[in-house]
């Protein structure tokens, strides 16, 4: 945050915008990183984004950990291979965790979290079997034996 | 968004299955159709499906290219190459679905929408029959042919294209009308309807047998020049087909271009980079102790804007090249040797690699999808 960035105009301060999370914390985030965000962007383009943003579907402790994200990937100077690590860090958390990251970079809009976090949910499920995805995920509405059969014989050779 | 068909699994929000999916391979989509009735609605929803294939599409990795085995249609094979990384492209043999009726049948690719391909079977005496096949779920569709087309074997040309505004393939077919006095010189096949039909329409000259390229809505066709004794002596224009508007066109190069392709003695339209692309290549003789070839290849920068066509690099070689394939995703130019070989050739480093594979068959451009025929 105390990076410096503009050295021509060194009185202006870093604009800064508000975001108020669901369960009511607020937080401050510079409006180059907070640009990060599709949605963010567009508020800012329609000047709503002098009042605190209300997040109803973010809570607290998400919405620190996207403002997080999106101040070190609005970091001059960092290369790609430690930021690399510094992502595989961020997403090194219960999957339940990662979902709520994908639902607000889904929301937010903000491409380049949604892509980490679902990438990684992606290779954790994509060699699973179906009843270890229903048990990890906690599905409820499976077929019935003879209905999963059928499923199951239109492409068996993706069971093998 | 797609919309919710159920609530009731309380640990994954529907939005974050369809982030999540939408990245996995097809194998591991059609595996999970089993998981639950909303994930096997989700996998089949047709805007999943084209989600899905959006995204396959930004990773190079899910691209491939795939061609006949050289005893197809004896042994129902194919390759599959990737050309994900720098390194030379590995190759996979796979087993193509659709039975080979003979012996003394002969196959053929048609053409890629990248999603799906389309290859052509026919036999003595036999009307031929086409498949729409997507290698990556494995399934397949018969084209049965038109009453027109089982009554004259002799066409033209060939084409297999995406209609974006209609979201259908279809597949292009032009008869030799002078020699049969058809009236009927053009039919399309729908893959909606599942039908072919006729046009009426005025047909730019052709030659046969050549090979056509699918890309941003048209089919391409490289049309060879002739001299007094009707011998084919290079190339003078692109033909088009505009499969959205059913309507044919021709691109006239820029005066430059149009000399590079008049004199050489091969060239091979292609798609390079997400651009049309054009590989030619012509003997160099004189000076040299061995007769050298000299390829140039050539990008249209812009798409339809002819003054944009530029050679992007060229060079010679000595190895005994019979043919060019086209391209891989990472740009490797993909060259047929004698004795059926292949060869990838790197533009940055200019090295050289065999491909473990003999085919004298044509490659064709494939991306990952779930995209049914």
């Amino acid at each position: 945050m105390s990076s410096s960035s503009s050295s021509s105009l060194p009185p202006c301060p870093k604009k800064m915008i508000t975001l108020k999370s669901s369960d009511g914390e607020t937080f401050q985030i510079e409006e180059t990183a907070a640009l990060q965000s599709k949605t963010l962007e567009n508020m800012i383009d329609e000047n709503c984004a002098s009042t605190p943003i209300p997040l109803r579907s973010i809570n607290g402790k998400i919405l620190a950990k996207v403002v997080e994200f999106c101040n070190k990937h609005a970091e001059v100077g960092v290369d790609a291979e430690s930021l690399h690590a510094w992502d595989a860090e961020f997403v090194n958390v219960e999957y339940t965790t990662l979902f709520d990251y994908i639902l607000a970079a889904n929301f937010l809009e903000i491409p380049t979290l949604l892509d980490l976090a679902s990438g990684v949910v992606g290779d954790m499920i994509k060699g699973k079997t179906p009843d270890e995805i229903r048990k990890m995920f906690n599905i409820n509405d499976a077929f019935s034996p003879e209905e999963e059969e059928e499923v199951r014989r239109a492409n068996q050779w993706a069971f093998e | 968004m797609i919309s919710s068909a159920s609530d009731d699994d309380p640990k994954l929000p529907k939005d974050v299955a369809v982030e999540v999916l939408k990245r996995l391979p097809v194998e591991s989509l059609l595996r999970f159709r089993c998981v639950c009735r909303s994930w096997r609605s989700t996998i089949d929803d047709p805007r999943f499906v084209a989600l899905h294939l959006n995204h396959s599409a930004l990773d190079a990795s899910n691209w491939h290219l795939v061609a006949l085995h050289g005893d197809y249609p004896v042994r129902n094979l194919c390759y599959l190459l990737s050309g994900e990384s720098l390194a030379p492209p590995s190759v996979s043999q796979i087993e193509i679905p659709f039975a080979a009726t003979s012996s003394n049948n002969y196959g053929f690719v048609v053409g890629s929408c990248n999603d799906l391909i389309c290859v052509m079977e026919y036999g003595h005496g036999n009307p031929w029959s086409m498949y729409l096949w997507n290698l990556f779920t494995r399934k397949y569709r018969e084209v049965r042919p038109s009453t027109l087309a089982r009554k004259y074997l002799c066409t033209i040309a060939l084409g297999f294209g995406f209609d974006a505004r209609s979201n259908d393939h279809k597949i292009v077919i032009l008869y030799d009308g002078n020699v049969q006095r058809l009236e009927t010189r053009v039919q399309i096949y729908s893959l909606r309807t599942d039908s072919w039909r006729s046009l009426e329409c005025e047909v730019p000259a052709f030659c046969r047998n050549t090979s056509s390229v699918f890309l941003n809505g048209n089919l391409h066709w490289l049309v060879p020049k002739h001299d007094d004794m009707w011998w084919e002596t290079g190339y003078r224009s692109i033909a088009l087909f505009d499969v959205v508007n059913e309507v044919f066109d021709e691109m006239v190069p820029s005066e430059k271009f149009l000399h590079v392709i008049s004199v050489s003695s091969q060239a091979v339209l292609s798609v390079l980079n997400d651009l049309l692309a054009v590989c030619t290549s012509r003997e160099e003789t004189v000076g040299h102790p061995e007769t050298l070839l000299c390829f140039s290849v050539w990008v249209m920068r812009e798409y339809g804007v002819p003054d944009s066509w530029t050679e992007l690099y060229c060079f010679q070689t000595s190895e005994q090249v019979l043919g060019v394939d086209g391209f891989t995703r990472n740009g490797d130019l993909l060259l047929k040797i004698d004795g059926a070989k292949r060869l990838s050739r790197n533009p940055i480093t200019g090295q050289f690699t065999n491909l473990p594979l003999r085919t004298h068959r044509d490659f064709y451009t494939v991306v990952e999808s779930l995209v049914s025929p």
